[in-house]
């Protein structure tokens, strides 16, 4: 199975799933970079800066690419609330500006955590979920070739794929919810 | 409706993001975009576990020590498809969302039995008081009760009704507050509201009655209404003592002074979202927002700026939780909050002065 490490390092590219994540890896970029140094309760606050502006759009507008507007919306709000931040804590500057993604040791402990968390995760789950899981997100592999390669119906992948995302988000939660107000507590660890 | 349910209904949602975004994945119509766009523009909690899902996803692309997992995977996978199923299903993990259907079901059967316990509490009140059944809410609390006849009454916070049932006539009279009714169909038997002197009547549908400092307003959920504004002969203007029907979607105020308005369409899925304990708002003033908390909730909002008061808002909120409104109001619109006392905030103006535009 290292072929799937391989495929990592040649990219992702080879016509595979351009969907979901030729957005995510662009615009959607800094806000999830952003996501991981905020309060959870600043990003339920971006959800609903970005609710508020969905609102506000026309209806056909949205419906002819409903993710890239989401994505951008998001975009735009997270770098508003960079700057809003920004002057509130003016002393906090250089963290919340904007870095590209992985620079700096913050950056690569914050991964490091964000890791840790989501391999504990991860273990909660049956190994073909997992399977799945890798398949998908890591390999960006189409829900045909996961089916063909597990040996299940597609409607199978796709639901196995709902009931991990739920029990990683629930168990991915639950280890930010207790180390979460405390983010003080979290960095003298 | 205690705090179990947020969890239980984020994990729902959660799941809901992750089944659309598996959705959009394989096939988009644009119907199906359609429904999307309106899922999104439902609840902002919706937009969060969207955003969370695509935040999941993409740390799992990124993810490193993925073979390190891959080695507890047997190599002969197609033994694998049985087991693991069995496993996962029989293990979860202690705060895994309960997504499965037999969960689902569970969950609203429990959500159901617990609604039929207020129902019970309630139609035990109720028989107490037969004739003329006097009810009252006080502020933050919400009562939900099931009259003889089937019809189920949803009563705001601080209001007052009461309710006189007779074989030839359901009556019931609003005296202060909001309520919705379910009117079980009964041919030989009207439901008449009567507030302010201004009557609502009803054979078989769903529809809420709220009285005002100003006047009522009568909106339908459900079916058709008649409504009979105040009686013409005792007012002045003289105008409109006709009965005027009201469809599903629909509203009409009448004015303490006898003046009503034309019936104008409405947002149903947010008129009627407090009997939810949701606060939907589009496009109302801060002042009226800071009313439906206030009425609903024992921690009062103040505010003190005018013009914040006069600025219009929109957004979906918890009923229950005066504070997140007000955190709102603070990250929007740069107010300034200061809690008094438990009971009480003040929210004073934006710091700079601000362009009374919605909220950015």
């Amino acid at each position: 199975m290292a072929h799937g490490v391989e495929n990592k390092m040649l990219g992702r590219s080879a016509g595979k799933l351009a969907d979901w994540f030729g957005e995510l890896r662009g615009p959607l970029r800094r806000f999830l970079a952003l996501r991981r140094r905020v309060p959870r309760g600043d990003v339920e606050d971006i959800a609903q800066e970005v609710f508020l502006r969905l609102l506000r759009y026309d209806r056909a507008e949205l419906v002819s690419d409903p993710k890239a507007y989401l994505f951008k919306i998001a975009n735009n709000v997270a770098s508003e609330w960079t700057m809003r931040a920004r002057q509130r804590f003016p002393h906090n500057s250089d963290w919340l500006a904007e870095v590209p993604p992985a620079a700096g040791p913050q950056e690569d402990w914050e991964r490091e955590t964000h890791e840790v968390a989501l391999h504990t995760a991860l273990q909660m789950l049956s190994p073909r979920a997992r399977e799945i899981l890798r398949l998908h997100f890591n390999e960006e592999l189409t829900y045909e070739s996961i089916a063909q390669r597990m040996q299940v119906s597609r409607r199978i992948v796709k639901r196995e794929i709902v009931r991990s995302y739920s029990a990683l988000r629930a168990s991915l939660d639950h280890e930010r919810s207790s180390s979460d107000a405390p983010i003080v507590r979290r960095a003298s660890k | 409706m205690g705090a179990n349910d947020i969890p239980h209904r984020r994990a729902h949602i959660a799941a809901e993001a992750a089944e659309w975004a598996v959705r959009l994945q394989s096939e988009t119509s644009v119907e199906m975009r359609g429904e999307f766009v309106d899922w999104l523009r439902e609840s902002p909690l919706h937009v969060a576990e969207m955003l969370r899902f695509a935040e999941t996803a993409a740390a799992l692309g990124d993810f490193t020590r993925w073979d390190e997992h891959i080695s507890s995977l047997l190599p002969e996978a197609a033994d694998d498809n049985v087991v693991p199923l069995s496993l996962y299903s029989t293990r979860p993990h202690p705060s895994s969302p309960s997504s499965t259907p037999v969960r689902k079901l569970l969950r609203h059967t429990a959500l159901l039995a617990a609604s039929i316990g207020v129902v019970a509490v309630g139609a035990l009140f109720v028989s107490r008081y037969l004739g003329d059944i006097v009810i009252t809410t006080q502020q933050a609390e919400r009562r939900e009760i099931t009259l003889a006849d089937g019809s189920v009454v949803n009563i705001a916070p601080d209001s007052s009704l009461r309710i006189h049932l007779t074989s030839t006539e359901r009556a019931v009279a609003l005296d202060r507050g909001e309520a919705l009714f379910h009117v079980a169909k009964d041919k030989h038997r009207p439901f008449v509201v009567t507030s302010d002197r201004t009557q609502v009547r009803a054979v078989g549908t769903a529809f809420s009655v709220e009285r005002q400092r100003d006047g009522i307003v009568i909106t339908v959920a459900e079916g058709v209404v008649a409504v009979t504004p105040k009686n013409s002969a005792e007012n002045a203007v003289g105008a409109a003592s006709s009965v005027i029907s009201l469809r599903a979607n629909e509203q009409l105020s009448v004015s303490t002074s006898g003046v009503t308005s034309r019936p104008h369409t409405i947002d149903g899925h947010a008129e009627f979202a407090w009997a939810e304990s949701q606060l939907i708002f589009e496009n109302n003033s801060v002042a009226e927002v800071v009313r439906r908390f206030n009425s609903r909730n024992r921690l009062q909002i103040r505010i003190l700026d005018p013009s914040l008061a006069s600025r219009p808002v929109s957004g979906v909120f918890n009923a229950s939780d005066p504070q997140s409104f007000v955190s709102f109001l603070e990250a929007a619109a740069g107010a300034k909050a200061v809690t008094v006392t438990p009971r009480e905030i003040l929210v004073g103006a934006p710091s700079e002065q601000d362009t009374p535009s919605p909220a950015h």
